[in-house]
């Protein structure tokens, strides 16, 4: 059993999570708005805030609305960052770069294309020499981190961030990476209940092959499947309506963990 | 690590490794990688063109992939880890990989062939190969295991954190036995990366030399079984402890004092239980840039002084990124069964400016109890204590 503390939120039509309880429970409420654009987190030293790309901003962001939530200093707690494809913008920047006579790498973009680059910012933002993972595990990522988050509370660490986070691709890469939408959530779990706690979570790995939860709304539905850090959706819901329930969350080899929320 | 194996530019398998460790051969060359024109030595490994991957696996081919075929064929894996799946089951082994760049080769591939409708060709299949889950997905596939699998990508602490992850999700009940690897493999992308960031020395890299440079790049793939180990186990070469940090200071350089570094050591040695007069040699990040050998050697004076011998094996193999932790880990299992510590080879002066004890020459020791550190971009730092138990 692990709890709840906080949770960030970033999508389209869910600008953050305070701001989107009412359309998570009531999903016919939801309309589709594109992000805005994400100012630079004022948490991060000017010189670093200047490098943040849009994927480091989204990242960041989220984690910052989890652990605001709580009375918890960011800089003693672990973080699980998990992501199916990283900064996208950058790779294909990258590449573009790599497929001109002169190659002309941005050394700012190869900086920043390392998958644990939300992370580096987030430690430096918080000063934090506290442990840090970078994980992928493709359309089950958020499953991946969540199980990783929760081995890290059993193995002695009282609190944990969750971030999942994926960006969409450009016209170029839609074809071959079908991710349509940008999003990005973050999950404070932590051992213990305390005030802040939202709500608990039981996790169960389940061996038989069964479908995932999905979302009520075409909307939300078509956004939970096009992006791969979308899967979270149906546990935020879940979450928000403040009542217990079971989630069904995408794993490997067509299986599913089954998330108890009370 | 009841079984393992490791391919670099030493060769493929063990043997090949222990051979050139032993006999101080690099394994580095001048560059001959097609596509990329840069003076620099690179660590590449010999047959991955010719290696196939299984029919049913098709879709996975790639370099990166072809590396990690490659390194699965040594060393009777398959086999040992086909034992372990008749005991624990297909689903009770989890497989934990790192890498930094997976197979990105083919996103460079599909770029080059980029036509006037603007969009990456139908050929590319970014999920089977490019998509960093791609290796962890093939490994399982390969091994035929249907455990919890995840990539961790760090940088060039991928391939060490993959021990932490999996003992702890063995330790949750998770799984009851695990795959950890690594495997990066030669690209443009990290080559005119680094190379961006003024970071790839025109030669063999020199580790802690006064001349040192920069790094010289490597392609590897290692892997290993872990079982949870019985009290009076003393044939296998454990993971005693392990200390992961951030540094929080800069993406693309260390701390300058090696403060993670030392929380790092710190923390793995106080999960062991071992003191610092314990350990028996430190294999180093070693990278050979100004910046991380100095750092590196600040922290290792602050936690364990300078009577504990030292090197960096990055001059056999250059620096192998998301696969340095287990090529350096499994480097270490190699000289505590065969007694002998490697000296840092390529390094011919020693900057006056490091304190600790770097071996310049092979020689024999007892080595019970060793320390190995990767540090990666985005200042993610992991130590490991592997040895004997007691």
């Amino acid at each position: 059993m692990v709890y709840v503390n906080g949770v960030g939120l970033l999508a389209p039509g869910l600008p953050s999570w305070q701001a989107s309880q009412t359309v998570l429970c009531d999903q016919q409420a939801w309309q589709f708005e594109t992000l805005d654009k994400i100012p630079a987190p004022d948490i991060l030293p000017a010189n670093e805030r200047r490098r943040t790309s849009a994927f480091i901003r989204m990242a960041v962001k989220v984690a910052q609305e989890a652990l605001d939530a709580s009375d918890q200093n960011a800089k003693n707690i672990p973080s699980v960052f998990a992501s199916s494809c990283g900064d996208f913008d950058v790779v294909q920047s990258i590449c573009i770069a790599l497929s001109m006579p002169e190659k002309p790498v941005s050394p700012t973009h190869f900086h920043n294309s390392v998958h644990n680059a939300p992370a580096g910012y987030w430690s430096i933002a918080n000063s934090s020499p506290s442990a840090s993972t970078s994980i992928s595990a493709a359309y089950s990522s958020f499953t991946a981190g969540l199980l990783d988050a929760v081995s890290q509370l059993r193995a002695g660490a009282t609190h944990i961030l969750l971030v999942a986070s994926d960006i969409h691709s450009s016209d170029i890469y839609i074809k071959a990476r079908a991710v349509k939408y940008p999003f990005a959530c973050a999950i404070l779990l932590s051992v213990g209940s305390s005030q802040d706690s939202l709500c608990e979570l039981a996790i169960q790995p389940r061996m038989e092959k069964s479908g995932t939860t999905k979302m009520q709304h075409a909307g939300l539905e078509d956004l939970r499947l096009n992006n791969p850090s979308a899967s979270a959706l149906p546990l935020l819901a879940q979450i928000s309506a403040g009542k217990k329930g079971e989630v069904l969350l995408p794993y490997q080899h067509d299986r599913v963990l089954n998330v108890a929320v009370g | 690590m009841s079984a393992w194996t490791l391919t670099n530019a030493l060769g493929a398998g063990s043997a090949a490794s222990l051979k050139n460790l032993r006999e101080q051969r690099s394994g580095l060359r001048d560059n001959d990688f097609p596509g990329i024109d840069l003076k620099t030595a690179i660590g590449r490994v010999d047959g991955i063109e010719e290696t196939e991957l299984p029919r049913r696996l098709q879709q996975f081919e790639c370099r990166n992939n072809r590396l990690a075929m490659l390194g699965l064929n040594q060393d009777d894996f398959i086999a040992q880890v086909d034992i372990a799946r008749s005991k624990y089951g297909a689903d009770r082994i989890g497989v934990f990989m790192g890498t930094s760049t997976s197979g990105i080769q083919e996103a460079e591939h599909a770029f080059a062939h980029f036509d006037q409708s603007n969009i990456v060709p139908v050929e590319y299949d970014y999920w089977h190969t490019h998509n960093l889950f791609s290796l962890a997905d093939f490994v399982s596939r390969v091994l035929n295991l249907s455990g919890p699998a995840q990539v961790i990508s760090t940088a060039c602490s991928s391939s060490a954190k993959v021990f932490a992850a999996a003992h702890r999700h063995i330790q949750a009940g998770f799984c009851d036995a695990a795959i950890v690897g690594g495997v990066d493999s030669l690209c443009q992308m990290t080559l005119y990366g680094f190379h961006s960031l003024q970071l790839v020395s025109t030669q063999p890299c020199r580790p802690a030399d006064a001349a040192r440079d920069g790094i010289s790049i490597g392609e590897a793939a290692g892997f290993a079984l872990l079982e949870t180990v019985e009290d009076d186990d003393d044939k296998n070469i454990c993971l005693l402890g392990y200390g992961e940090s951030s540094d929080a200071y800069h993406i693309s350089s260390p701390h300058p004092e090696g403060e993670g570094a030392r929380i790092s050591m710190e923390q793995a040695m106080r999960m062991a239980g071992v003191s610092a007069s314990e350990i028996d040699y430190v294999n180093l990040h070693g990278t050979a840039t100004p910046a991380n050998d100095a750092s590196e050697d600040k922290a290792i004076m602050t936690c364990l002084g300078s009577d504990v011998p030292c090197s960096s094996t990055k001059g056999w193999t250059g620096h192998t990124l998301g696969a340095a932790g287990i090529t350096e880990a499994l480097f270490v299992c190699l000289c505590i069964e065969n007694n002998f510590i490697p000296g840092s080879l390529n390094t011919k002066t020693i900057d006056p400016e490091i304190k600790a004890d770097i071996v310049l020459e092979n020689r024999p020791a007892t080595v019970r109890k060793v320390l190995t550190n990767s540090f990666g971009f985005g200042g993610s730092n992991c130590s490991l204590l592997l040895g004997r138990q007691g």
